[in-house]
């Protein structure tokens, strides 16, 4: 998990804020169903954000490639992270409502 | 035993110009293959598609025989022209990712020492590329392809990369290209010029001038 952890770091700080955000419009709103449109909210901005790597900063790939990491299984790597650390949040998000 | 890399069949084209059409090439682990040729002839093409990072319309290239289906297996490593190490990640980590010990550069560029810590934007480019050639000649594949290794890097370093190559090349078969073709030279058992989207043999220097290479020797 190493590597596509380094690569996930490289975009964290974006990702993670956009599952904070999730996280408090679900409590600012007290309602659970809030949680779908979060939902949607969170997958919009990460099919953003890989449009943004794929487009821009595809040179970083190569790196990886010699890891034996293709894009597309550093893509599917940073998609089950990320949406693992914004189900955490969210359940810790729900418990706290 | 020796490990033994094949490339043929490889034909690629864009927009119906057609870039390479017949290639064969042949390294083994001991060797070290250089590769020569224009601007656009196609060298850096023909490194992307042996690594898997470019399609071509069709290509054979097979280890020991056996064909290479599967795109980033770790039998190959490659340099790009461009920048290797992304800028987000410090050159010490980087050499963790590939089970690298710093020492071993070390050993060869004592000089290294402080931009190790640092992160490949906070260095020199040439510094950055001597890392850079160091970590791929240091990975466990079987063989590296080398695209423009000596590329902003002064001479005294060169000469010393290149006594590390020739070392290195027990154990792996090197492919390399860069436009300090003497240096290329010097360091290559199988010399070949890629024009016209083959690849020929150089035998004699005489031919890099029939082949628009260069204009004297």
């Amino acid at each position: 998990m190493r590597v596509p952890l380094t690569f996930y770091k490289n975009f964290s700080v974006i990702s993670i804020t956009v599952s904070i955000i999730c996280c408090v419009l679900v409590l600012a709103s007290g309602s659970p169903y809030f949680t779908v449109m979060a939902f949607w909210m969170k997958f919009f901005s990460n099919a953003g954000l890989l449009a943004y790597v794929h487009l821009f900063r595809a040179d970083q790939f190569t790196f990886f490639a010699n890891l034996g990491y293709s894009q597309k299984q550093l893509y599917l790597q940073f998609l089950a992270i990320d949406f693992t650390i914004w189900i955490i949040l969210n359940s810790i998000t729900l418990m706290l409502r | 035993m020796k490990d033994v890399l094949e490339l043929d069949g490889i034909y690629l084209e864009y927009d119906l110009a057609k870039i390479l059409t017949g290639i064969h090439v042949k390294c083994e682990t001991g060797q070290i293959i250089g590769l020569l040729g224009r601007n656009g002839s196609g060298k850096s093409s023909l490194m992307r598609i042996v690594f898997g990072s470019l399609e071509a319309q069709s290509k054979s290239i097979r280890i020991n025989e056996v064909s290479q289906l599967k795109s980033f297996n770790r039998n190959i490593s490659y340099l790009p022209q461009e920048a290797l190490i992304p800028s987000f990640i410090s050159i010490q980590k980087a050499l963790k990712l590939f089970n690298i010990d710093p020492q071993c550069i070390l050993d060869v560029f004592p000089e290294a020492r402080e931009s190790i810590r640092l992160k490949p934007n906070e260095i020199s480019g040439g510094m950055r590329k001597i890392i850079e050639v160091m970590l791929i000649l240091n990975t466990n594949s079987k063989f590296a392809l080398l695209d423009e290794p000596f590329s902003g890097i002064m001479p005294v370093h060169i000469e010393t990369l290149k006594d590390y190559m020739w070392s290195k090349k027990n154990e792996k078969g090197i492919i390399i290209t860069d436009h300090l073709y003497r240096h290329v030279m010097e360091l290559s058992d199988t010399l070949y010029v890629l024009a016209n989207g083959k690849n020929y043999i150089v035998n004699d220097e005489q031919q890099l001038i029939t082949r628009g290479y260069v204009r004297e020797l």
